[in-house]
């Protein structure tokens, strides 16, 4: 870029300033009106989810540490053995995993369902439209 | 350029179909946007703000298509000129032709409460033509390069050099009868 094109640029830039309120409530606009996404990208994301959950619980325990977690649960409910110290913190974390995953597999069969009652809607409105047309035309 | 930031966002939207993270991807990008909308049509601020949620809406669709091979901002940018080319060909055939750009120019000037030199500044920049008006915007004030605004238009670098060239001259010759 040349001396030139440099001023060029600056007045221009400032011919055209932010309007930072406008902006702002237009972003709330659009948010608004984003739409669903398509089933494909329910499902999609569901897998990954799953995929990345199992990477993380693999990251942080290896298989055996999962086995003995199961182990000391299982001695709990069954002999009421109180686990030490370090295997309270691996069962307080695993169980926290568990959880978040469960959310999500939850709050995804849930945008899922949305999304299908939001088509059904759509199929009925569109479905009563055609038959007042047709009595339109009758 | 790429960013790390859009790139971290980008994820987080197709992973959890995060609207907060779409939400700082658009205060990144909107002003950009908006912005070119409007000087494309020559300040009608009502046409840019529909155009704008119109190219965010398809960027929210079509996120899952984004290459990642070019950047968020070249990608979003190219939607953009979609959108405008089909609102151009949607408005030649329902509104009434209306060849006066003046008074586009006359409605903008409540917009921007600036000097009367930026003011003169806008009117030379909306009298150019389309192709001239997008490649002078995009370089000079989107700050892209010729390659980015090659893959953005689909026109060559000759040909985007030579628009901008001419560009330049009318905008002179529009300031200087001003």
């Amino acid at each position: 870029m040349t001396r030139k094109d440099i001023t060029l640029s600056h007045t221009l830039k400032k011919a055209f300033p932010a309007q930072q309120k406008k902006e702002k409530l237009l972003c709330e606009r659009i948010l608004l009106h984003l739409p669903k996404r398509n089933n494909l990208f329910f499902i999609l994301p569901m897998i990954y989810k799953l995929f990345s959950c199992c990477i993380f619980i693999l990251l942080i325990f290896n298989t055996k540490t999962i086995i003995n977690t199961i182990d000391t649960i299982l001695i709990f409910v069954q002999e009421h053995q109180i686990p030490d110290k370090g295997n309270i913190i691996a069962i307080v974390i695993s169980v926290s995993v568990v959880a978040f995953l469960l959310w999500q597999i939850y709050s995804t069969i849930e945008d899922y369902y949305l999304l299908k009652n939001d088509e059904t809607i759509r199929q009925l409105q569109s479905k009563k439209n055609n038959k007042d047309k047709a009595v339109f035309y009758l | 350029m790429k960013s790390p930031e859009d790139f971290l966002w980008i994820t987080q939207v197709l992973l959890w179909n995060d609207e907060k993270a779409f939400e700082r991807l658009m205060m990144k990008y909107l002003p950009h946007i908006r912005r070119y909308f409007i000087i494309q049509t020559a300040g009608n601020e009502a046409i840019s703000d529909d155009l704008t949620q119109e190219t965010f809406i398809r960027a929210w669709r079509g996120l899952s298509g984004f290459g990642r091979l070019s950047s968020f901002s070249t990608w979003l940018y190219k939607i953009a000129f979609n959108v405008y080319a089909s609102h151009v060909t949607k408005s030649i055939t329902t509104l009434p032709l209306d060849n006066d750009k003046n008074a586009f120019a006359i409605a903008d000037k409540d917009n921007f409460a600036t000097s009367d030199i930026q003011e003169e500044v806008r009117e030379a920049i909306y009298r150019l033509n389309e192709r001239e008006k997008v490649c002078i915007t995009l370089f000079y004030i989107d700050d892209m390069s010729i390659k980015d605004i090659a893959k953005i238009t689909g026109y060559t670098t000759g040909t985007i050099k030579s628009h901008l060239a001419r560009g330049r001259k009318n905008l002179e010759k529009i300031l200087k009868k001003q």
